[in-house]
């Protein structure tokens, strides 16, 4: 005698579930809810990680109407959740909950310098910020010798400049690798990510500026039988 | 026009290239004949005064240039071929001779699958 | 084409090339950026709802060639084009309210950060005779020469006229990094030379003398060489230049060597206008040299630009084929001697060196020579020589032995808006002057590097063109 009334059934756990999460729903549906917005994110499993989980090919339209069920099952009021209702849900739950993650904040020292790293195409750029005067040495040298470009000088402040904190921040930089370019656009990067160090509420109209994204374009690799990355050899005959 | 040894130069002409338009007579022996006389490289064949002119024709009389070294260089050709060497053969139907690799042919077209 | 000013819009530089181009050059006529009547006055062309296509187009078939019919320059016409000096621009705003610079006026630590007029035409004359303006300083953006005084101005002045009041002699070196405004330093030198009186002896391109592009010739029962042509016109120069000073003095020895006659009621700057033949011109000046350094003359000012040039072996070469160094140089020996301290100078004098970055070989010895200067004058650990290096030459050091040293940085923010605020009223620059904008150009240019400024605030103005 099979343990489950839905053995023979073709997705066996998952309607083992279904009808637990329906149960518990039916069960538990006048305790107090929490609006959607307060209560605490938690990743739940895709459709394609749950059949993955437990090996069993559910249809699109079940788990969107199990998985509702498994939402609203949520919003109950935490200090009122019952032991049962967590157990249920935790199928549904992924193993890690994305939402915990927060980037590892890099404090302001002791000196008062915040720091911050950027790339760009193969360069990298360490910038250091002090609040100051708008003095700029980069590897030890002053704007002008470090980019002769004027076109690369104005990209490498352009953090500090879209956000008017030109003459407010001296910055100290290492930028290695690439070309000028390169090196101009990650130390804008860096730049931009010491400046939130300083102030979190520029995130925002940095990101706007374009500061605060890593441009993922790169040089594309060489393939066997192409002269370059794409260009085929020329046609000879015979 | 000035004159160096017969042969008549235009006034903007470089010293240098006025001396070097002897046959026998290269970057490394004009530029010793212009520092022996303190002309320097950018003099122009006006402005250097005449006593360095008659000077300058004086030291290129007493030098091997023009026919002299001419006859040095075709007489040593002519050793070489009544000789029969193959040197001089080569240089008779002016094949390389030196060492010097044969004029190259056509390039063979390389094809896109081996 | 890459962007015009990623500042105008609010998107990273490299993301702009995504946005859609703005065409400013299309209705831009090539004309001077300082009056807008051309370009309001310039018709619209028609058709305007023509398809205009931008970037390459394919051209099939043969480009034709239409020879040209037009004359080439004649010759020595490229050169003087390429070496004109413009000093004056009618398109350019006058601006007024300025002060003209004055003997006082440039030793007041409160001119520091204000822009004074070049006296004219008296001393823009001399300055333009003795080769001070260079072409590649933009003196044709504005009306009338003007000059930034700063604080290494006003310090340069004051140890020079000190010196010469105390019948001293200053022996100095201007260095500083590249486009920081060394040369005008030493224009602004010269300038207080003029206005003091003082005899104003200026050498403008040390390579001239030794890059083997001017004549030589040895000199008899001596291992040195004389530079005949750039001596005449060198003594025509000071000639032109001091004539007023020259002139009130007469010669005091007897000069029986010399190949011309010279008496004892001819004047300095007679003896200076004796002879314009160059085979006699050396003589002549070494004759003046030491009638200059009696007592009871007035003061010298000696100064040379591109100082790393004559600190080196020049490329003539000697009777032996061998290159000589260029303190073997009769002239560059001169200057040598005269800032290395062997000349003496009764009636006090300054010795200016400008070291110049552009163009310039490096000259270790030279380098480490000022480097000691330069500290002895802190009161600093004076760095040693590289042990192991046979790069030095004993003769550099003998010639910069005890010489002071003047670095010129960038400006100061306050000398920054100054510099602006002439530009602006002068209508080159456009933008307003305020706070931030100073500030913005000053951190741009390298914390205040005067010609990146220039370059900087200009870039607008030169991209839409």
């Amino acid at each position: 005698m099979p343990v489950s009334p839905s053995y023979f059934s073709r997705l066996p756990h998952f309607n083992d579930s279904f009808v637990h999460v329906q149960e518990l729903n039916r069960k538990y549906a006048r305790l107090p809810t929490l609006h959607p917005s307060q209560v605490e994110r938690v990743a739940w499993k895709t459709k394609d990680q749950y059949r993955l989980s437990i090996g069993e090919h559910v249809k699109a339209r079940d788990y969107a109407a199990c998985i509702a069920l498994v939402k609203r099952l949520n919003q109950i009021h935490p200090d009122l959740m019952p032991e049962e209702v967590k157990a249920g849900l935790q199928p549904f739950k992924r193993n890690i909950n994305i939402f915990l993650n927060r980037p590892k904040s890099v404090p302001i020292d002791q000196f008062g310098r915040s720091h911050g790293v950027g790339k760009r195409k193969s360069s990298i750029a360490r910038a250091w910020l002090v609040e100051g005067t708008g003095e700029v040495l980069i590897n030890g040298k002053p704007m002008n010798e470090a980019f002769g470009r004027v076109h690369d000088r104005e990209s490498a402040l352009w953090g500090l400049k879209s956000t008017d904190r030109l003459d407010k921040y001296n910055v100290w930089a290492l930028v290695g690798g690439g070309g000028s370019t390169g090196q101009a656009e990650a130390l804008a990067m860096a730049i931009a990510k010491a400046l939130i160090v300083h102030e979190p509420p520029l995130k925002t109209p940095l990101r706007r500026a374009g500061c605060i994204t890593r441009d993922p374009r790169t040089v594309e690799r060489k393939k066997p039988g192409h002269v370059k990355a794409r260009k085929s050899p020329a046609w000879v005959k015979r | 026009m000035v004159a160096i040894l017969g042969a008549n130069f235009h006034e903007k002409k470089l010293v240098k290239k006025a001396l070097e338009s002897f046959y026998g007579l290269g970057p490394q022996a004009s530029a010793r004949i212009m520092a022996k006389y303190t002309i320097h490289p950018l003099a122009r064949m006006g402005t250097i005064p005449a006593k360095t002119v008659t000077a300058l024709t004086a030291e290129l009389s007493n030098m091997t240039i023009e026919n002299d070294a001419r006859r040095i260089v075709q007489d040593n050709i002519k050793r070489l071929r009544d000789m029969a060497t193959y040197r001089g053969v080569a240089t008779q139907w002016a094949y390389p001779s030196v060492g010097n690799a044969p004029a190259p042919r056509s390039r063979r077209p390389r094809s896109s699958t081996p | 084409m890459a962007s015009i000013n990623c500042w105008r819009c609010l998107a990273r530089p490299s993301q702009r090339l995504l946005l859609a181009p703005v065409f400013v050059a299309a209705s831009a006529p090539t004309s001077a950026a300082f009056s807008t009547s051309t370009q309001l006055s310039a018709k619209t062309p028609e058709g305007n709802t023509r398809h205009v296509r931008t970037g390459k187009r394919l051209i099939l078939g043969r480009k034709k060639r239409t020879p040209d019919k037009t004359k080439p320059p004649l010759s020595g016409e490229r050169k003087a084009f390429r070496k004109r000096i413009q000093l004056s621009n009618d398109n350019a705003l006058q601006v007024s309210g300025l002060d003209v610079l004055s003997a006082e006026n440039v030793v007041n630590p409160d001119s520091v950060g204000k822009v004074f007029g070049v006296p004219s035409p008296e001393v823009i004359d001399q300055l333009r005779t003795c080769e001070a303006f260079k072409s590649s300083q933009n003196w044709n953006l504005f009306r009338s020469p003007h000059m930034l005084v700063r604080k290494e101005t006003v310090d340069l002045a004051k140890q020079m006229t000190d010196a010469i009041e105390k019948k001293e002699t200053l022996r100095l070196v201007i260095t500083g990094n590249r486009g920081s405004g060394k040369s005008i330093v030493g224009l602004q030198a010269l300038t207080t030379g003029f206005l003091n009186k003082w005899v104003v002896i200026n050498i403008p391109e040390g390579q001239e003398l030794t890059t083997a592009a001017t004549e030589y010739s040895t000199i008899p029962n001596s291992e040195m060489f004389s530079q005949p042509v750039y001596t005449v016109k060198l003594m025509q120069a000071i000639y032109q230049t001091n004539q007023s000073i020259l002139s009130q003095y007469k010669v005091e020895l007897d000069h029986l060597q010399l190949p011309i006659s010279v008496t004892r009621n001819m004047t300095l700057a007679g003896l200076l206008n004796a002879t314009k033949e160059p085979e006699f011109s050396w003589p002549v000046f070494q004759a003046f040299w030491k009638e200059l350094r009696l007592p009871g003359r007035p003061p010298i000012l000696f100064s040379l630009d591109g100082l790393a040039h004559i600190m080196r072996v020049s490329e003539y070469r000697s009777p032996a084929f061998e290159l000589i160094h260029s303190h073997d140089l009769s002239l560059v020996r001169m200057f040598a001697e005269a800032l290395g301290g062997k000349t003496s100078f009764a009636n006090g004098a300054v010795i200016l060196g400008v070291t110049s970055k552009g163009n310039a070989p490096i000259i270790p010895s030279m380098e480490k020579a000022i480097a000691q200067a330069s500290a002895a004058q802190k009161g600093e650990q004076i760095p040693p020589r590289d042990p192991f290096s046979r790069k030095y030459d004993e003769r550099v050091f003998d010639s910069l032995r005890g010489v002071k040293v003047l670095d010129v940085q960038g400006v100061s923010k306050v000398e920054a808006r100054a510099l602006m605020e002439y530009w602006a009223a002068s209508g080159v620059l456009r933008s307003r002057v305020d706070e931030k904008n100073v500030s913005e150009k000053w951190t741009m240019a390298g914390n205040g590097v005067v010609a990146e400024m220039e370059r900087v605030a200009f870039y607008d103005l030169r991209a839409a063109l």
